[in-house]
């Protein structure tokens, strides 16, 4: 297993040159536009690109066929590529941490407490991203999973949006309800928020598990 | 003997093609060489030995996948890997992994610098799977199309290889070819497969001392249609494989009875009548 975490790391860090260059551009970027959020939700979005691309790259070489055909049981397969996401998390929450750290000093109008949080939330919807994205990946592939996630999430929306308008009908208060969420203990809010999100992966993980078991090459 | 892969009755089905109740066996120190048209069903019985995708029906033993060494007809890891990456991956992958040795085989194919696999041309980057599917030190090879797309002096070299592999008594090798003749010098029995089924199977010695072909009129062609194993009627003659060549040599003594070479008989055996 920890030969295939060290694959797609050994890509990216062929790639690395790249990816600086990227992550530089958004920096001055940010610099330029006074917007210090911006690399809060940018970077994490780009590690997501990144865990994309590994994906792809296996599309592309064959080597998904190769990979199975070496002695791994297609469960540490799935778990490595788990694990691997959940490397690049921690990651982009260290990253985010830093910046978070960084940014007050740069701007007395930021403090550290709501560009943490801003951060963090963006990761953590990154999370959620990449909980749906690999279960779909690992059905359709890159290419064709793309479209498939597109049109789940049109379709998810389109049922949210159907079932917030009934609540409107209804003429329940979602304000309120959230207004209630604040006066909860902040530092738990993200637990629990950390708790879900966790348990949201490893859902995936599990459903990926199931795809790929049977999955032929 | 062991054996190193045995297979009963193993049947996949797919809407176009099925892979029919096929049974063969692959015993420690020999080779097998698996030949047939395109879409006969070879690369199907080797992704199904290595689990790439599952039987419908059958049995498969096969030995331990620490030990056996793979070459997969265009599926390796991804190009935008170097090969000191390759020795790297691999190390943590196989037990057995012998960095030495990779590097000596690397050496042996002139491939010294640590280049991405993408900028390799064909060639090199089939050596490159040679020296991968060797430096764990398996016990067994599985070979798809090992030798396509190289050129003789390559072959010839990689063909090399594999002897000295066979040098130790418990290897054997699972090889798929189009090159024939790679297969005539390397293999100790021929498997034919045709339309998803093993059609033939022959030791290579056999094929050589009592396997011919015999071109014809039609009246020897009916004193001989009894002998013949498969035959085919040609615009000006008759084509007939045969088994017992020297017997019809002494029956016949003026009849020309050519080397029946792996080409020729899976021709007559596939497309020829019985």
């Amino acid at each position: 297993m920890k030969g295939l975490i060290l694959k797609d790391l050994l890509i990216l860090k062929n790639q690395m040159r790249n990816v600086l260059i990227v992550i530089i551009g958004f920096v001055i970027l940010s610099i330029i536009m006074k917007n210090y959020f911006y690399i809060a939700f940018v970077i994490p979005f780009y590690i997501v690109m990144l865990m994309i691309s590994t994906f792809s790259y296996d599309d592309l070489n064959n080597s998904n066929t190769y990979i199975v055909a070496l002695p791994f049981s297609r469960k540490e397969i799935v778990k490595a590529r788990y694990l691997l996401c959940l490397m690049s998390i921690i990651t982009s929450f260290l990253i985010g941490l830093l910046i978070s750290l960084i940014i007050p000093l740069l701007n007395e109008e930021m403090e550290f407490a709501s560009t943490f949080a801003s951060t963090s939330a963006s990761i953590m919807g990154v999370i959620l991203v990449i909980s749906l994205l690999i279960p779909f990946f690992y059905k359709f592939g890159v290419q064709k999973g793309r479209v498939m996630l597109f049109i789940a999430i049109m379709s998810i929306s389109l049922l949210i949006g159907i079932i917030i308008s009934l609540f409107e009908n209804s003429k329940l208060n979602i304000a309120l309800f959230f207004n209630q969420l604040e006066q909860i203990n902040f530092i738990i809010l993200i637990l629990i928020a950390i708790a879900i999100i966790l348990f949201i992966l490893y859902i995936s993980y599990l459903i990926s598990y199931k795809i790929y078991k049977n999955k032929e090459f | 003997m062991n054996n190193s892969i045995s297979v009963k009755n193993l049947t996949k089905k797919y809407s176009h093609f099925t892979l029919d109740n096929l049974s063969l066996e692959v015993p420690s120190g020999s080779v097998i060489g698996l030949v047939g048209a395109n879409g006969a069903g070879k690369t199907t019985l080797i992704k199904l030995l290595l689990g790439i995708i599952k039987k419908d029906k059958g049995n498969i033993y096969i030995i331990d996948k620490e030990d056996i060494g793979i070459i997969l007809d265009d599926a390796f890891l991804p190009e935008l890997l170097k090969i000191d990456d390759i020795n790297k991956i691999m190390k943590n992958i196989y037990q057995n992994w012998d960095e030495t040795l990779f590097y000596q085989y690397l050496q042996r194919f002139n491939l010294t610098n640590n280049l991405l696999i993408k900028s390799l041309s064909k060639g090199m980057k089939k050596k490159l799977e040679i020296a991968v599917s060797l430096a764990h030190k398996p016990k067994l090879l599985i070979l798809d199309e090992p030798t396509s797309g190289l050129d003789p002096i390559v072959r010839g070299e990689v063909l090399d290889i594999f002897r000295e592999f066979m040098e130790s008594d418990d290897h054997s090798i699972l090889i798929s070819s189009h090159i024939t003749s790679d297969l005539e010098s390397i293999a100790d029995y021929i498997a034919l497969l045709d339309q998803g089924k093993l059609i033939f199977k022959e030791s290579i010695t056999n094929i050589m001392d009592n396997y011919g072909i015999i071109h014809c009129t039609k009246e020897m062609f009916e004193k001989l249609k009894d002998n013949a194993v498969s035959y085919r009627k040609n615009k000006y003659d008759y084509e007939i494989l045969i088994k017992n060549k020297k017997e019809i040599k002494k029956k016949y003594k003026e009849i020309n009875i050519d080397k029946a070479s792996i080409d020729e008989m899976m021709y007559l055996l596939v497309r020829g009548e019985k």
